[in-house]
Formats: structure tokens, C-alpha cells, sequence
């Protein structure tokens, strides 16, 4: 994991940086296909949308400046796909028939809509808690937390495939926990 | 120019057979030239790599120059530079697909062979790194770094692996900007902590490849694994080696080439043990400077912590200007300016009112040029007596006194009270003294302005004669040495009355800022006496501590005797300070020894009348010290004789 924070992230990605711009594409990607398919385009302008959204990003880079007092990221992510959408939606009206105004589409957007938003938003955050994770823990952690946690081995198997005391399998589950929550406490606290 | 799905036609000696892979600045083609011979030929078009062109470029040069034939590490045939796009063709990979003539040409990399097939058993795995170590050392040797080893770039030749696409190959000097594969990088790289590429990177890039190649896991899984890989025979060991290899701890992880084999081959013994120990402590000894880092960076970060921060600096600052003034006032006064060692003075002495101490001028009282016109310093009172009486046990700086707590049983097990205990010492006549004292006298004489007497006083033939009215204070004016002596001549022949000795401590400097109380009350230690004719009783003596008032005098010490019948005439009363306290004696006999010490303070004698008046015809005030090794004084303290007493009221007998 190259950043920390999304707000490091977002700074780096003003900066310039390529890794930067990668794992920002890779991060925000499936939220904004999953906006486009709540604003029913279909899988073409989905990734048009993607493209625009990116492209939108990188021509504001250099000076967006991210202010948590004016709102949270997400929210400002989401008007950003919302404008974009209504951008592709106009250019379709030129071309084609249209299911309706780009106005209508948005008025119209369910509130389960809105919830997977928030859910997919949600598993990005675990996501990047757990990447966060890799970095603050030592590798033999991490194995254990999974081998005895995801893949609910016992205690003593763990132990025994990685070489350490059965003890230890428990504390290092306590010690993951700990810090997940810690790292999803401070993902939080950054509002974005 | 050409796209990349299109071979370039400016390349006339080599006729393509089918595109084997895609990338961003470029492509590779699978290419035969005109005998038919089978090469891999990779175009890079420079306006997609923009100015980077010439890195990759360069890189190629040192690969070329810089390092010779070695079997695993791909082999380059030639090297064209066009206007648009430079290329090079290079060893092709065997094919995956049965087929080779054919368009279904699949390379034979890590990668594509990980994707066909179930990942590596440990035994193929130790066998192809233990050869990808060999070419990967032989470029290290060279001066070079890889910078981009990954699955997709092994590929098997003939059934050899070698480290294939040399495009990002640098020497170890060269500041680059990141490149590579993202999961391949080490995370300090990724965050830019470390910018100079090193041979770490390929071995931590080795170690995820590694970890790709047992597992079969992508490497963003890393260090996840399903649990029927790690029981397949063999793979504990080489997870660890993965483990080993990518620790997130970048000083923990394994340094060379070297230790990857040895760990590889499961023959690191504990030599390479000793060696993590060390890097640990060098990790632990780092920890503070670490964590200096830290706070300084948690300060700047937040603005709060500054303004308080530069608001507490302020008030220190304050506090130092304030201290500075007074010491000016006291030491310069005549003086504009600030001088250097008030200034030191000052820093050093700010915190004093905060201090909970009392603070005094401090000068040498028995030099009389130095008690006026000499150094005089602030201190406090611990320093004061401690300056004046070098040697002092400390307990005798708290003046002897012990804290009790009540009785926890009495009160339900609650400490009710704090009861403040001044212990009677245990001094008979018999005790000898400590150590040598010293005997020099200070003043002697019983007219002199140094007295305060009360009026009617009369002197006749070196005898003063107090006025024999109901009550009176005779005082010595000057301040007593901090151990001192002194001894007191009177006659009680025809006084009937109460005597008392005060001996009150020094007045405080007054402090700025302090209040000072309108009645300030000192500590003070009385012993008191009655005298009927040819008789003197002795009463407890008392003691007043600092600030308290009248009725809260403590009696500390009952008289050693009862009463003492008049001898001669005159009377010698000795208040000494000997043994960390008081004693006082009568004609040689003791008759007071009480806690707390007393340094110091103010001698004064209040009476009581009765009948007839008193009359005194010596004083005098001894300066009484502990010998210092080396110094030289005639005069010592002689103690009083031993007597034997008949009995309370008895006469005594030599």
C-alpha cells in the first residue's frame, strides 16, 4: 500500500505521482461503475464514465486541494459521477432515444441505490484498513490472524504450520483486531 | 507512427511471426529473420515513454556493456535506435502451446505457466531460484539492479529460467524515478522514504515472486495463503523464506543475494540468528530517536500544541525578565544595563517562587566587607544552611522532624490526622559530641548598640541591671551564626520571676509577586525558666513552627532536671548547638536537648517580674562549627564537666 491515508493519497495524486494516480484508479473504479449502473448507463458509458471521471480528476490535480470542512470526499466523488453522468446522458440525447432527462434519471435514483453506495464505500474502507494492515504488522501475523480467523483453523494447527507457540495464535488475533479497528477509527476520523 | 498492434515497417530485417505481449510503451513480437531463426523483439516507442525513453534506453546500454553472457539472464542480440521507436530483439521464450509455428504463441513465463498450471512444487521452485539467484548475482556484480523482477518477467528458455525485460535495469547510483510493478516494490519506496534503488529491491521482489510461485496466489495476497498450500511438503520453509525476504521492517529483511540462498537451501543456522538480534537492537536503540522524531512531527502538525507551547515559552520568559529585574535591583542597583551573571542568575533561579521554598539573601556573615558590599545570591533555605554549614546530615536540614500518621487501627482503618513529632533526643551529661566543634567568638559584652534593652536599663561597673518592671524583652540585635553558642551570665539573687529564652528565626527575604503578612510569625524555640530566690525551675521547652500562631506551640522536650539550687552568685546559661540540637545548660548541667536543631535565628530574653530586678554580667555568642578536614582553629568547644546532682533541689558537688 503506497499511502497511508486517502488524504495522502489525494495529495499524491496532486503531486502528480504515478503509483499515486494508479492506486487511485484502482480504488475508485468499482464505486464508479456501481454509480453509473445506478444511473442506468449501460457498460460502454460505464467505463466512459470511468474514463471522464479520471480524466476530470486529472485535469483538477494539481489544484484540488481536499477541505474536510466543506465535506466528505465520497460525497464530492459522488457529484463529481453524478455531473459526469448527466454529461454522457446529454451526449446520448444527440444520438439516440433517451430513457429520460439526465434531471429525471437523477431524481430517480433509489434509496437502496444510495445504500450500496454507502456499502460499497464501507468495503473500500475495510479494504484499505486491511492493505494498511500489511504494513503495520509483521507478515507471521498476518498469516495466523488469517489461518485461524478466515479460515478457522484451530489454534494449534496454526501454530504448527507457522511455527509458533498456540499462545501466540491468540494474541496475534487480538493484536489484528486492535489495530483494524484503530486504522478503520482514523479512516473514519478523516471523513472522507 | 506505428501503434502497437502493428509490427513497424521500418524494420526490414526481421519478419514477425505473431505478437507475444502488450504494454504500455510498446510491444513484443515473436519475430524470425532470414535464416529463420526465432527471436523475441520488444519496440519501444519513445514519444509514449516521453523524455524516459532514454532510461530505458540507457539501460540497455549498461546491460550490453556492463555484464557478460550468463545463462540466466536473457541474452540481447541487437539493439536499433529509429526516430520514433528504438528496439532490440532478444532470446524468445519456449512456447506453453503445443503448436509452436502457429499464432497460438504463448511465452513461457513464471506468470503464464502459473496461470496454466497448479502452483510449484518446492522442489521445482528451490531448483529455478537457486539458477534466477545465480543471473540475479551476476547483475549485482555488475553494478546493476533488475528493478522490475516479477513473474512475468522469468521466462524459460529451453527449459532455463532467466530474468528477462532489462528495460528498467539502472546502476545502484542512479536517483530514478519509481518503476516496476506495484506489488514488487518495497513499501519505503512506494511512500518515497528511499529513492536510490539498491539490490534490496530485487530480493524483496524476488521474495513476493517466490511467494507467487509456491502459492500460486497473486502477489496483492501476499502474505495470505490457503492453508493446503503450507501443508504441501516444503512450503513451510520457503513461506518463511517469503516471509523473510519481504519483512515489513526494511532492516529485518534479508540483505543479499547470499542469505536468500542459504535460506533457500534451509542452511542458515544461527550465525544469520545472531545477526537479526543485532539489526533488532540497532531497531531498539534507533526506537527513541524514532519517537523524538515522532513528537517533534506530532508538535508541528498541530497548531494548538505550538500556540501552547509558545504561550508556556512566553510566560518562561516572563518569569526569567522578572527574576531578572529583582537580581539587578539587588546586585547592580546603581547600575543601568544588564549584566551577564544576573542574567545567568535569573535563568537559573525564575522557578524559586514556585518553589515552595523560603528564599534568602545569602552572604558570608562573618566577613563584614562581603555582608555589604560582597556576593550576594538568592537561595533557598535548604541551600542557605547547607552553604553556611557544609557537612550537614541532611536530616538535620529538616530540623529533625518525623511525620506520623494516625493510627490507622483507631480511626477504621483511615488515616485521620498527620501529627507532626519532634522527638526528645537522648543527651545526658554523659553524651559526647560528635565530632570536633569549634569555638570562635563572635561578640561579647553586655553594653553595646547590638542590644535592645528596655528602658530603665542601668549599667554600673560592667553590670547591666534590668529594670524591675513587670515585663521585658532584652534583644540581641544581630543574627546568630547558623551554629552558635551562647552563653549568658546573670544573677537571680533577688529576681523572683519567669525567664525566658527565644531563640526566633531569620526574617524572610521578601519575594515579588509573594504577599508578605502583616504579623509575620517565625519559627521559635523558647525554654523556659522561674526563679524564687535561690531556686530555678525549669519548664518544658516549646516550640512554634513556621506560621503558626501562639496557641499552637508544641512542647518538645521536658527539662533533663528538675530544678537546680543557686550555687554562686552569677549563673552561666549555655545555649549550645551540638549533635543536630539544642542543649542548654545551667551551671554545667544540662538541662534542655530538643529537636528541631534551630539554625541560625535571633537570641532574646523576656521576663517576668515579680520581685527585684535582674542583673547580667556577661554575654557572649560563640560561632560553633564541625572541623573541616585540614583546618586549623585553636580554640575548641570544651563540654561542661560532668556533676552529679544530689537530687531535685539538692546542691550539686564537684
Amino acid at each position: 500500500m503506497a499511502f497511508t491515508t486517502r488524504g495522502s493519497l489525494l495529495s499524491a495524486v496532486g503531486r502528480g505521482d504515478e503509483v499515486a494516480w494508479d492506486e487511485f484508479y484502482r480504488m475508485y473504479k468499482p464505486l464508479i461503475l456501481l454509480r453509473g449502473g445506478d444511473l442506468r448507463l449501460n457498460q460502454t458509458e460505464k467505463e466512459e464514465l470511468v474514463q471522464l471521471v479520471m480524466l476530470s480528476f486529472f485535469h483538477t490535480a494539481k489544484t484540488f486541494r481536499y477541505d474536510r470542512s466543506r465535506g466528505r470526499f465520497r460525497d464530492y466523488l459522488k457529484r463529481v459521477i453524478q455531473n459526469k453522468a448527466c454529461d454522457l446522458m446529454r451526449k446520448r440525447q444527440d444520438n439516440t432515444v433517451s430513457v429520460g432527462l439526465p434531471d429525471e434519471v437523477l431524481g430517480g435514483i433509489p434509496a437502496e441505490a444510495e445504500d450500496r453506495w454507502e456499502d460499497e464505500w464501507r468495503k473500500l474502507v475495510l479494504n484499505q484498513a486491511f492493505e494498511e494492515l500489511k504494513l503495520r504488522c509483521s507478515p507471521t501475523t498476518l498469516q495466523s490472524y488469517d489461518l485461524f480467523v478466515r479460515q478457522q483453523l484451530p489454534a494449534k494447527e496454526v501454530a504448527k504450520l507457522l511455527s509458533i507457540r498456540p499462545n501466540a495464535v491468540y494474541q496475534h488475533k487480538a493484536r489484528v483486531e486492535e489495530m483494524l479497528r484503530q486504522i478503520v477509527r482514523e479512516l473514519d476520523e478523516q471523513q472522507l | 507512427m506505428s501503434s502497437n498492434c502493428e509490427f513497424p515497417a521500418q524494420i526490414h530485417s526481421y519478419r514477425p511471426i505473431c505478437r507475444s505481449g502488450t504494454g504500455a510503451f510498446g510491444a513484443v513480437w515473436l519475430v524470425k529473420d532470414a535464416v529463420g531463426k526465432r527471436y523475441a523483439l520488444k519496440v519501444v516507442y519513445k514519444l509514449s515513454l516521453g523524455s524516459d525513453w532514454k532510461r530505458e534506453f540507457h539501460g540497455l546500454e549498461h546491460y550490453q556493456n556492463q555484464v557478460t553472457a550468463h545463462p540466466n539472464l536473457i541474452r540481447i542480440f541487437h539493439i536499433e535506435d529509429a526516430p520514433d521507436f528504438f528496439f532490440y530483439t532478444m532470446e524468445c521464450a519456449d512456447n506453453l502451446c503445443a503448436e509452436f509455428d502457429t499464432e497460438l504463441y504463448q511465452p513461457a513465463t513464471l506468470a503464464n505457466r502459473l496461470r496454466r498450471e497448479p502452483p510449484l512444487s518446492a522442489t521445482e521452485v528451490r531448483e529455478m531460484f537457486d539458477q534466477l539467484l545465480d543471473g540475479l548475482e551476476h547483475l549485482h556484480e555488475a553494478g546493476l539492479v533488475h528493478r522490475d523482477v516479477k513473474p512475468d518477467n522469468i521466462v524459460f528458455v529451453n527449459g532455463v529460467p532467466k530474468l528477462g525485460d532489462i528495460g528498467l535495469v539502472s546502476t545502484t547510483s542512479q536517483t530514478l524515478s519509481l518503476a516496476g510493478t506495484r506489488d514488487f516494490i518495497p513499501p519505503e519506496y512506494l511512500t518515497g522514504q528511499k529513492k536510490l534503488p539498491n539490490q534490496e529491491i530485487d530480493i524483496y521482489a524476488l521474495g513476493k515472486t517466490l511467494f507467487c510461485a509456491f502459492s500460486g496466489q497473486e502477489p496483492d495476497r501476499y502474505p495470505l495463503l490457503p492453508r493446503s498450500i503450507l501443508k504441501e511438503p516444503g512450503k513451510k520453509q520457503l513461506n518463511d523464506l517469503a516471509k523473510r525476504a519481504c519483512a515489513v521492517e526494511p532492516l529485518m529483511r534479508l540483505k543479499t543475494i547470499r542469505e536468500f540462498r542459504l535460506f533457500l537451501h534451509g542452511r542458515a543456522g544461527w550465525g544469520y540468528e545472531f545477526i537479526r538480534l543485532f539489526r533488532g537492537l540497532y531497531l531498539l536503540l534507533r526506537f527513541p530517536v524514532v519517537l523524538v522524531c515522532l513528537a517533534i512531527r506530532f508538535l508541528i502538525s498541530r497548531k494548538w500544541i505550538l500556540i501552547l507551547l509558545g504561550l508556556l515559552i512566553l510566560g518562561w520568559l516572563g518569569m526569567v525578565l522578572k527574576a531578572l529585574v529583582r537580581l539587578e535591583k539587588v546586585y547592580h542597583p546603581y547600575e543601568y544595563g544588564i549584566h551577564a551573571d544576573t542574567l545567568k542568575l535569573a535563568f537559573s533561579t525564575w522557578h524559586l517562587p514556585f518553589s515552595g521554598h523560603d528564599l534568602y539573601d545569602f552572604y558570608k556573615k562573618d566577613d563584614f566587607s562581603l555582608k555589604h558590599y560582597g556576593e550576594r545570591r538568592l537561595v533557598t533555605r535548604e541551600e542557605y544552611l547547607r552553604a553556611k554549614n557544609f557537612g550537614i546530615p541532611s536530616q538535620s536540614l529538616d530540623m529533625g522532624l518525623e511525620i506520623e500518621i494516625g493510627d490507622p487501627e483507631e480511626a477504621g482503618g483511615k488515616v485521620v490526622s498527620r501529627k507532626i513529632v519532634y522527638p526528645t533526643p537522648d543527651v545526658t551529661q554523659d553524651t559526647p559530641l560528635d565530632g570536633e566543634y569549634l569555638h570562635e567568638l563572635c561578640f561579647r559584652g553586655v553594653r553595646s548598640p547590638e542590644w535592645s534593652v528596655p528602658s530603665g536599663t542601668e549599667w554600673q561597673g560592667g553590670v547591666m541591671t534590668l529594670p524591675a518592671v513587670r515585663r521585658g524583652v532584652l534583644k540581641f540585635q544581630e543574627e546568630l551564626p547558623l551554629r552558635s553558642e551562647i552563653r549568658l551570665s546573670f544573677d537571680p539573687s533577688d529576681f523572683c520571676g519567669t525567664l525566658e529564652f527565644y531563640l526566633t528565626a531569620a526574617e524572610y527575604v521578601p519575594v515579588a509577586g509573594r504577599p508578605v503578612p502583616e504579623t509575620q510569625i517565625r519559627r521559635q524555640l523558647r525554654f523556659r525558666m522561674r526563679s524564687t530566690g535561690g531556686l530555678l525551675v525549669f519548664e518544658p521547652a516549646l516550640y512554634r513552627e513556621q506560621d503558626r500562631t501562639e496557641d499552637e506551640l508544641a512542647e518538645i522536650g521536658d527539662p533533663k532536671t528538675g530544678a537546680v539550687e543557686r550555687e554562686e552568685r552569677f549563673c552561666e546559661l549555655r545555649i549550645l548547638f551540638a549533635d543536630h540540637c539544642r542543649r542548654v545548660y545551667l551551671n554545667g548541667t544540662l538541662v534542655w536537648a530538643t529537636f528541631p536543631a534551630f539554625f541560625g535565628g535571633f537570641f532574646e530574653m523576656r521576663y517576668r517580674s515579680e520581685a527585684g530586678s535582674l542583673r547580667i554580667n556577661d554575654f557572649a555568642v560563640y560561632d560553633t562549627g564541625i572541623v573541616q578536614p585540614g583546618e586549623k582553629r585553636e580554640s575548641r568547644l570544651s563540654l561542661p564537666a560532668r556533676r552529679e546532682l544530689r537530687g531535685s533541689g539538692g546542691r550539686e558537688e564537684e
